[in-house]
């Protein structure tokens, strides 16, 4: 019997020291708790938040098994001695542990009840330190989950700004092309006509210089200046005609110059509009996953 | 058997008939949206659909047109457009799409489980009876777990109307060529149709109660329906000013008629449809939020020298839905006035042009002023643009609230002058790009 005892004291000053080696351990990473630890001072920071709180419990488990094993031993029975004087020992230890009831029992049943209460509470706090794990994990998740929704979110929208700025800068292309192309179609349009109507007035004025000529040679006088008059009236009527389709030609290519200024500057507008609100976007988006990034534990 | 009735109605190109038939010069784009036509009738459908998508949703728009769904970016909806042509689909883009393509609606280029919603206007009535479920599959497809998917569909009255094999060849020519409808069936035909591949389908009968003024004389005209001639004459001699006010008032009606949950009877016109593999939510406003309809912030800050006023600021009812001209510009009634915010204003900047055809002999007088005061008076003497720059006032640069007036000596209708242009409005100089500018040169 004193050999289980023995075994069992043995067992549990293992236990103790293992768990306050692991403390130790622990601890080091704190420079004040750990030159506590070392002068064997039991602080606050070395048993309680500043250690795991799997290692605090585990040394309650220890000191629990203690007072189980203990705390209805008053006096203990237990002999260092041998044979017949090992007998005689623990029979006078059992009458007196008898004899001195009226006097242990008040210290057991306090025992008794600090043995159930430290029970009670590594059970309150096992749970607790489950709650808390739960949480924690609960948290982590659901910050990580918020996160990678914000980043998603900001790569969607890079996405869309990258295919609106692609889309504006295509239509910058083509209108710029069609200005250019418009331009062109002007120019070589108004040059052709201008070419035309010149050669055609060339052409007209030689063909009525040329009838002219044959008629005077055919005609008298008076009919001579009279259809030259009227030569020089058609000749004055087409000039003024001419000069009317090149100022009307003019004035629609100003008109077409003009809308094209218009569109543009409606274009540089809008591009402006959307740089802003782009750039605003990606401020209170920065904003938010700044502020994702400070709630992360 | 579609192109068959397309082609027995001598539809030959059907992308160039859709194309002439839904692309206008009409701006659909969400920035310039304003927050009164959630009124209009036109936008009926499409403020349906507003109040029962979530915000930064995805939604995918079947049968996209020219865009009529634009006004949901301003719920931050992702919205992606799919059309049979190419035209609607750039259409679609350049009123504010994030994506658009041109595509079968039996073959949709999307991976499964891709939208929360789909959504389809006036579409289903324009598929083929053949085609009508693979659609739907397609529709059930890229739909995400728990989706809906939410239409407005054409309907038709069998005791009213012929079946297409009933029509003659010229009645169906007639008939198709109103608005493409092949595959029109009846509202609970519909139903059952969208019942193989969903759970869940709800449907409402609409358009039984409130129609636009234009849709009222479409109805009785094209499709004979028998609504009272002398009303519907009345209805044709609107101007466009009481057409938009009896619009607005049918619009008023319409969104009552959601609010309070009144089931209409059965008209063979229209039906909205939700549908789902779980279960729906309440078939109007399940999603209604439309403060963002409201906010139309500009893009400036304090630090910028000059910002666009064109979507920025609140336009009164002295200016007409802004169209592509191209540029995109807002057309003036007789008088204007154009309210905004801004820190300090130095001066002001604005093109401006006018369609009149005997500008020469009768000058566009113009006169414009800032919070009462008058700037400027000036005459239009030719058409073309315009680019008008005139300082603010020391006095006024500080009001922090303006409002610009143009005024006008006169308007002119497209109409009388050319009988082929349906455009009756009463127009007098079209505007755009008008900038606050902040900062004074000298500084």
């Amino acid at each position: 019997m004193a050999d289980l005892e023995v075994e069992n004291t043995l067992r549990e000053i293992r236990e103790r020291v293992l768990a306050d080696s692991r403390r130790r351990a622990s601890v080091t990473t704190n420079g004040a708790a750990a030159a506590d630890a070392m002068n064997g001072v039991e602080t606050a920071a070395a048993n309680g938040p500043a250690g795991p709180a799997d290692e605090a419990l585990a040394r309650m488990d220890a000191n629990l098994s203690t007072t189980a094993r203990a705390w209805s031993r008053l006096p203990p029975l237990l002999s260092y001695r041998r044979g017949a004087a090992a007998r005689f020992e623990l029979w006078l230890k059992r009458l007196v542990k008898r004899a001195a009831q009226w006097f242990t029992w008040e210290q057991v049943n306090f025992n008794s009840a600090v043995h159930h209460a430290l029970g009670d509470a590594r059970a309150a706090l096992a749970a607790q330190e489950r709650a808390q794990t739960q949480a924690r994990e609960g948290l982590r998740e659901e910050l990580r989950e918020e996160l990678h929704g914000a980043l998603r979110a900001l790569r969607a929208e890079a996405e869309a700004d990258r295919a609106r700025a692609a889309e504006w800068l295509a239509r910058l292309a083509r209108a710029e092309a069609q200005v250019a192309e418009a331009q062109a179609r002007f120019e070589s349009g108004g040059a052709q006509l201008r070419q035309a109507f010149a050669a055609g007035l060339e052409r007209l004025a030689e063909s009525q210089r040329a009838t002219t000529a044959a008629l005077r040679e055919g005609l008298g006088g008076e009919l001579r200046s009279e259809l030259g008059a009227r030569m020089d009236g058609l000749h004055a009527e087409t000039s003024a005609r001419a000069a009317e389709l090149h100022a009307e030609l003019r004035e629609r290519v100003d008109d077409l110059l003009e809308e094209q200024r218009v569109c543009f500057k409606q274009l540089s507008l809008e591009a402006g509009e959307l740089a802003v609100t782009h750039d605003r976007a990606r401020r209170q988006l920065e904003a938010r996953l700044e502020t994702l990034e400070n709630r992360q534990p | 058997m579609t192109d068959d009735l397309y082609r027995r109605a001598g539809v030959e190109d059907l992308s160039e008939f859709y194309r002439t038939k839904f692309v206008s010069d009409e701006v659909l784009d969400a920035r310039y949206f304003s927050a009164l036509d959630r009124f209009d009738m036109r936008f009926a459908r499409t403020m349906w659909v507003y109040d029962n998508v979530r915000a930064g949703s995805s939604v995918l728009d079947l049968g996209c047109g020219a865009g009529m769904l634009a006004p949901l970016r301003r719920k931050g909806v992702a919205l992606t457009g799919l059309d049979l042509s190419e035209e609607c689909a750039l259409a679609a883009r350049r009123n504010g799409y994030d994506l658009t393509c041109a595509a079968q609606l039996t073959r949709l280029p999307f991976r499964d489980d891709s939208f929360d919603y789909v959504v389809s206007l006036d579409v289903l009535g324009h598929v083929e009876f053949g085609d009508k479920d693979a659609v739907l599959s397609e529709v059930a497809r890229v739909l995400r777990p728990g989706g809906v998917t939410l239409h407005g569909i054409e309907c038709t009255d069998r005791r009213a109307q012929k079946s297409y094999e009933e029509m003659s060849a010229e009645e169906l020519r007639r008939f198709v060529a109103v608005d493409g409808h092949v595959g029109l069936e009846e509202e609970q035909e519909h139903a059952a149709r969208f019942r193989r591949f969903f759970r869940h389908v709800a449907w409402e009968p609409r358009y039984a109660l409130c129609l636009s003024s234009e849709e009222f004389v479409k109805q009785r005209e094209e499709y004979g329906l028998p609504f009272e001639p002398d009303f519907v004459e009345y209805l044709r001699g609107l101007s466009h000013a009481e057409r938009r006010a009896f619009d607005m008032a049918m619009g008023y009606v319409f969104n009552k008629v959601s609010d309070l949950h009144v089931r209409l009877p059965k008209s063979g016109l229209y039906v909205l449809l939700k549908a789902s593999a779980v279960p729906l939510g309440p078939f109007y406003n399940e999603h209604r939020d439309r403060s963002g309809l409201f906010t139309n912030a500009p893009p400036s800050d304090e630090q910028a020298r000059a910002f666009c006023l064109d979507r920025a600021a609140s336009y009164d009812d002295g200016w007409y839905e802004p169209n592509l001209l191209p540029p995109v510009a807002r057309w003036m009634k007789r008088q204007g006035r154009v309210r905004f915010r801004a820190p300090t204003l130095s001066a002001l900047r604005l093109d401006l042009t006018s369609h009149m055809p005997d500008l020469r002999e009768r000058p566009l007088g113009l006169e414009l002023s800032l919070n009462g005061r008058t700037l400027l008076a000036l005459s239009l003497l030719r058409p073309g643009w315009l680019e008008l720059t005139f300082e603010v006032p020391p006095e006024l640069s500080a009001a922090h609230t303006y409002e610009l007036e143009l005024r006008a000596s006169h308007t002119w209708q497209p109409r009388p002058h050319d009988a082929q242009n349906p455009d009756d409005r009463e127009l007098s100089v079209a505007v755009c790009n008008i900038e606050a500018i902040t900062v004074r040169d000298s500084e």
